[in-house]
């Protein structure tokens, strides 16, 4: 019998793996992207994240079935970040340490804020997210980063040119929390207002955790404005504040921003939020035709989505077609390239998911309508047409 | 915009009311400290537990409200039980510090669990209290708050007349005096301190379903606690009567630097009472002023 000295067994394993490389690299696929998301899938704003996640997974799958990016495949990691920037920046740090990762989704202004310079530093990364902060949307400070919809303070001038349109020289309260969040809006608010020549009564600041609006509903009782607009809450204290001024005589029409108008909350408050009218930047008509509506009916069949589902597919959307332009220009992944390619995004078709063609301005798309909540039907109904804001507003 | 007389009245009237909330929990926290000395940070938490409990009973299972009241307050006071057996008592031998920081832990157990339970989400009790609005001659005051206010002040008369008058409130006061010489007259001294925590637990439930069903729960609304700390301090840690007129104070305060001055300056005046009672009167309003001889 033959014995097989150890000299030749190592030539034997070496020739061995020589052969499967190279039959590997004959037999290799491109390489993913990889797109990496701090979501907040627990916390106190998971109602949104877990949305906001499972409408970017819905997006890649579609663009996957579909062929990928230029015959590139694209894999979604994600992690829970719980809704804190600690937890968001060590998520950052792992999935682009073990990743090359030409696109991360933030799950908050916090982080997409602390990160910011560490962004800029790498040159690598773009970032979309959660966040509609009007402080991010500058390119000079914020150069990688893009918001989905117009952010906080044109959303308020949606809001505040719906009112004008229906009622001139209306009285408008708002009522916002003692928060960043809450903050940021409301000088620009008012400056619209202005412009408007609406009538801004009051400002109600709330502060965090308090858990009595009576006081405030008290405060604009007997002024009765027109409109009240909310800002900077989830959910509470809103069903509570409309159930006391209806039970005081008032007659206002309500109103919230992005995070105030969720479907799945106002659900939840049932009959307190029926009228309840808020600004998105997406587009819910049952009627909406394109391919991407189309899609994202197919992957939800039986279920209604709302606002941080599609924000989750816009912004992958987004990100897919950056992607694609910048491979199609054969050009490096990297912020520079990839942010040129997304400001060059104007008129841009979204399939639908936007109802009118979308342009960046700044870091942000400032097309906006007005909803309104039915609490027989669970739905928010179109109240305006489509409203953009230009960009000298 | 000239400051109208029934605005005044108003808006006391609700301070009033949210006040009484603050009383009702303070008192929780005045009843672990009477007995035990124990200065309780996860009062907040225990008064979150209890509103999501009760959510659960309310809404979860469906029960009516007549049964979803007494199931909380039965589950409350078991809680307040474990939490005093397995966290509280091993420790109370040990500095106080120990089990100051035991509480500063519970907070972010009982948050968790909520959050594991019910998920972080906020949420709205069902609807229990009467909703036509109550009327106080031209004042207007929201039913919810009208009604917490009745409910927290029945229980608060209740709780002060047993303390004042029943063996198990002179129990409670000798057992916080000095444990070795209550123990000695036949007081179950170890059965005061699950007792107090049982109680506590219970009042604070009850605060918790009353807070619920004004502003909604949500795992975050132990914050309302934060309040609480400033009207026990104002108060005097050890007296209830000091909880109740200081809860009712802080209530109305608030109320009216939010709707007179914006309520930007509600915490500003709030904390700034407490930092003067800290320096004047550090004991509290109506807190027993122990001399310590060296």
């Amino acid at each position: 019998m033959t014995r097989l000295s150890r000299r030749a067994f190592h030539q034997l394993g070496l020739g061995a793996a020589l052969v499967s490389t190279a039959s590997g690299r004959a037999f290799a696929q491109a390489p993913e992207l990889v797109i990496g998301a701090a979501n907040p899938m627990s916390g106190v704003f998971a109602f949104a994240g877990v949305e906001g996640f499972e409408g970017g997974r819905d997006h890649f799958e579609f663009v996957n079935r579909a062929g990928g990016v230029g015959g590139r495949r694209i894999r979604y990691v994600n992690e829970d970040s719980g809704y804190r920037v600690d937890n968001a920046v060590a998520i950052f740090t792992r999935i682009t340490s073990q990743h090359q990762t030409p696109v991360f989704f933030g799950d908050s202004t916090g982080f997409q804020k602390a990160i910011n310079p560490e962004l800029n530093r790498r040159g690598s990364t773009v970032m979309a997210g959660a966040s509609f902060a009007s402080e991010i949307d500058n390119p000079q400070a914020f150069p990688n980063q893009w918001i989905p919809g117009p952010n906080y303070s044109d959303q308020f001038r949606v809001l505040l040119r719906y009112i004008a349109s229906q009622k001139k020289g209306a009285s408008v309260v708002f009522v916002h929390s003692d928060t960043e969040f809450g903050r940021d809006p409301i000088a620009a608010g008012e400056a619209e207002a202005r412009r408007l020549e609406l009538n801004v009564v009051e400002k109600i600041v709330t502060q965090p955790g308090s858990v009595d609006v009576s006081g405030d509903v008290l405060k604009i009782r007997r002024r009765n404005p027109d409109y009240v607009i909310f800002h900077g809450y989830v959910l509470q204290p809103i069903p509570e504040f409309m159930a006391q001024a209806r039970q005081a005589g008032m007659t206002s029409r309500f109103m919230g921003t992005f995070y105030s108008t969720d479907t799945v909350l106002m659900n939840r408050a049932g009959a307190a939020a029926d009228g309840y009218m808020g600004v998105s930047c997406y587009n819910f008509d049952a009627n909406a035709q394109g391919a991407q509506v189309d899609a994202i009916r197919a992957a939800n069949v039986g279920k209604t989505r709302t606002h941080a589902y599609y924000q989750g597919w816009m912004n992958a959307m987004l990100a897919v077609e950056v992607l694609r332009r910048t491979l199609a220009a054969n050009e490096e992944l990297n912020a520079v390239n990839m942010m040129k390619h997304a400001r060059a995004l104007k008129n841009y078709d979204t399939g639908g998911v936007v109802g009118v063609p979308i342009s960046m301005v700044g870091n942000s798309f400032p097309h906006g309508r007005v909803y309104q909540y039915s609490a027989a039907d669970k739905v928010l109904k179109p109240a305006s047409d489509w409203i953009t804001i230009s960009a000298g507003a | 915009m000239a400051i109208e007389f029934i605005d005044i009245v108003e808006t006391s009237l609700a301070g009033l009311g949210t006040g009484s909330l603050m009383a009702l929990t303070g008192v929780a926290f005045v009843i672990i400290y009477k007995a035990t000395k124990v200065i309780n940070l996860a009062i907040g938490e225990m008064l979150m537990i209890g509103a999501f409990v009760f959510y659960g009973f309310s809404a979860g299972l469906a029960l009516p409200i007549w049964a979803s009241v007494p199931a909380t307050l039965v589950v409350a006071a078991l809680i307040g039980g474990v939490i005093e057996r397995t966290m509280i008592r091993p420790l109370l031998k040990d500095n106080p510090v120990s089990v100051f920081m035991v509480t500063i832990g519970l907070t972010s157990v009982l948050i968790g669990v909520v959050e594991l339970v019910w998920s972080a989400e906020p949420r709205r009790l069902p609807e229990f209290l009467p909703q036509q609005p109550v009327l106080l001659g031209d004042a207007f005051i929201p039913s919810k708050t009208a009604y917490s206010f009745l409910i927290a002040s029945a229980v608060m008369a209740v709780l002060i007349t047993v303390f004042a008058f029943w063996r198990g409130g002179i129990a409670l006061r000798a057992t916080a005096t000095d444990r070795a010489a209550a123990s000695s007259v036949g007081i179950d001294v170890p059965g005061v301190f699950s007792f107090s925590w049982m109680l506590a637990a219970t009042v604070a439930a009850l605060a918790g379903i009353l807070v619920g069903s004004v502003g909604g729960i949500s795992s975050a609304m132990g914050l309302f606690g934060l309040s609480v700390f400033v009207v026990v301090i104002v108060g005097g840690l050890d007296s209830i009567l000091g909880a109740l007129i200081a809860g009712l104070f802080i209530g109305w305060l608030e109320a009216m630097v939010g709707r007179f001055m914006g309520g930007e300056f509600k915490l500003l005046a709030t904390f700034s009472i407490l930092l003067i009672v800290l320096v004047v009167r550090p004991y509290g309003l109506f807190g027993t002023h122990e001399i310590e001889r060296l």
